[in-house]
């Protein structure tokens, strides 16, 4: 198993953002988090990554306990395109991709050309490459996401963990980019997103896990976890249901 | 949507050149102040007894008292100076990288005050002793370490990419650190003349002691910066997002804190307060090498060597033969430049 995840209980001061959660997953699958507001998707995301303590339990990541890593271990391994990313002054779009390579090289080394190639790749994998050179700051908000996830891309992680990546996009660019995420799958990356459209998470995911306050409550293929009833009690709404002839889940809309 | 491609490339073509450019201009510049003076000695002279003393070897053509004014006065001044220079320019640069501000500055956020009080609470303690002048860095140090912590615990609240928090903090912890300088000139009552001096930024002492002092601590800061120079560019990102990326977020940091703060230190116990080097530097040289701390923080730390040494030449030629203290010089030319830079920075944001 690529991550396992064994009871973790996660806390921001009083508030239990996770609740006793397990979870195991293996290489090449796409898992979907969906869930209300304040459910612990992003907390699960940055449990994973380990840029918050776990209060109970323990995550291991390729068969290493992640908070026995270093840093630069764990950023070798798993990669995270956060929610929002506001790039700095001064830097072209190639020198943040760049950026992703800082982790495997000491200080003092410089980028190998292997380092140029795999910073290409990840540019034209999300569609950022034709303004390589332009002041990463002065693209649109979209762009400014595509090149955070071209950044993670260029980490060639085994684990991609996305926060909710795809909200900012318009639809285009959210295809281009679940393609993309199909084809990294199929190479073997583990890729666990948060999301909040139910129906564009049915349409790439092979497993679901639907949270709320801090618990996992049902985790499987979407034909199986997506039914009506199940989600108008988790989302506390009532919901229209159309049906996919080419799909095997349907449409969960909100009713007018 | 248009972007200005031609300019980011005739940027980077300038990036070749920086490097080159900065160090002749150092060069020159240094020449050019040994040149200077209330005496003016030609340049041949000055490059003729510079060659016989780096190779140790005794000159007799030229008049004994112009060989001990260069070698005894202008050279230790001159090396002096340039490290102030590079000190405040490189760690400047560093600080506005640490603390996501393109204001912050060892003046603006308080650090140099704070060396300042140190240094001269140093003298006051340590007034008796024949060797105060060399507490005066360890003590400039330490009060400066002591203000850099206390805007960074004021200031952390804000994850703000330009918060004038930070300056706010600084602002204040500079007026209160001035205020206790101030009273213990007062208080100490002798050599009063010599400490106001040293508040408005001039040399208070040049020896081959000091300079040799000053230059082993401005290489020691210099150091851990360009070791630092790399993961500081991620830190401009949010905290969790340079983990995301490997960085070791704690270490950065550290290193980047105590090595900018070690070379304030140092610029302001043997240069006095010298004000806003540390903030028109980088942001001219930004504007041409782009922001990678790796080309930013050696060329702010050349051209701010060459920014102080003109500074200098003109604070010692402007009411010759009188001499004003240099930061009144750097005052002059940095505040209006950072009024400026606080007008764009809030349109900005």
């Amino acid at each position: 198993m690529l991550v396992d995840i064994k009871n973790i209980t996660c806390k921001y001061q009083h508030h239990i953002a996770l609740a006793d959660v397990s979870l195991g997953a293996n290489a090449g699958e796409i898992i979907v988090c969906i869930g209300p507001n304040g459910a612990g998707k992003s907390t699960l995301i940055r449990a994973i990554a380990c840029t918050i303590p776990l209060y109970q339990g323990h995550i291991n990541v390729d068969n290493h306990a992640i908070t026995q890593l270093t840093t630069a271990q764990r950023a070798q391994l798993i990669a995270v395109v956060p929610q929002t990313v506001i790039m700095p002054v001064g830097f072209t779009v190639r020198e943040v991709v760049a950026m992703a390579r800082y982790a495997f090289h000491p200080w003092y080394q410089r980028h190998t050309g292997h380092d140029d190639q795999i910073i290409s790749y990840a540019m034209a994998q999300a569609g950022v490459d034709h303004f390589a050179d332009i002041p990463a700051n002065q693209l649109s908000g979209g762009e400014q996401q595509r090149v955070a996830f071209a950044r993670a891309i260029a980490q060639q992680p085994k684990v991609l963990l996305l926060d909710e990546t795809t909200a900012h996009l318009d639809l285009h660019h959210q295809h281009a980019i679940i393609r993309c995420l199909k084809e990294l799958a199929q190479c073997g990356v583990l890729v666990i997103a948060a999301m909040h459209d139910i129906n564009l998470a049915a349409s790439f995911a092979t497993r679901i896990c639907v949270l709320q306050q801090g618990h996992l409550l049902a985790d499987g293929a979407p034909a199986t976890v997506l039914n009506q009833s199940f989600l108008e009690q988790v989302y506390q709404t009532p919901l229209k249901v159309v049906s996919q002839a080419d799909h095997p889940t349907p449409l969960f809309l909100l009713q007018h | 949507m248009q972007y200005a491609v031609s300019q980011v490339n005739r940027l980077r073509h300038w990036r070749g050149t920086a490097y080159l450019l900065a160090i002749a201009l150092c060069v020159s510049c240094m020449l050019t102040a040994i040149v200077v003076g209330s005496v003016a000695i030609p340049i041949h002279t000055v490059i003729v007894v510079l060659w016989h003393w780096l190779r140790d070897i005794p000159e007799i053509t030229i008049p004994n008292n112009l060989v001990t004014i260069i070698v005894t006065i202008r050279l230790p001044r001159v090396v002096m100076v340039t490290c102030a220079g590079a000190a405040l320019g490189g760690a400047g640069a560093a600080y506005q990288g640490l603390f996501r501000n393109p204001l912050a500055d060892p003046y603006v956020i308080g650090v140099a005050s704070g060396a300042g009080l140190g240094a001269i609470s140093a003298v006051a303690l340590g007034g008796a002793l024949a060797f105060a002048w060399y507490l005066m860095p360890l003590g400039a140090f330490i009060g400066a370490l002591l203000v850099v912590g206390l805007v960074y615990l004021l200031a952390r609240g804000n994850a703000q990419y330009t918060n004038n928090d930070l300056i706010l903090a600084g602002v204040a912890l500079a007026a209160l650190a001035n205020a206790l300088t101030t009273y213990i000139m007062l208080h100490i009552g002798r050599q009063l003349s010599q400490l106001l001096g040293f508040l408005l930024g001039s040399a208070t002492i040049v020896g081959w002691d000091a300079v040799g002092l000053m230059v082993v601590s401005v290489m020691l800061g210099m150091t851990m910066l360009l070791i630092a120079a790399r993961d500081l560019n991620v830190l401009l990102f949010p905290e969790e997002q340079a983990r995301f990326l490997g960085i070791n977020v704690a270490r950065i940091r550290a290193l980047v804190v105590i090595g900018a703060t070690l070379m304030t230190a140092t610029a302001v116990a043997f240069h006095g307060l010298i004000g806003f080097v540390g903030i028109i530097v980088p942001h001219s040289v930004r504007l041409f090498v782009g922001g990678d701390h790796r080309r930013l923080i050696p060329l702010s730390a050349c051209y701010g060597a060459v920014f102080l040494l003109l500074a200098d030449m003109v604070a010692r030629t402007i009411q010759s033969p009188q001499e004003i203290p240099v930061g009144i010089v750097t005052a002059c030319c940095g505040a209006p430049f950072f009024l400026w830079q606080l007008r764009t920075t809030k349109k900005a944001a």
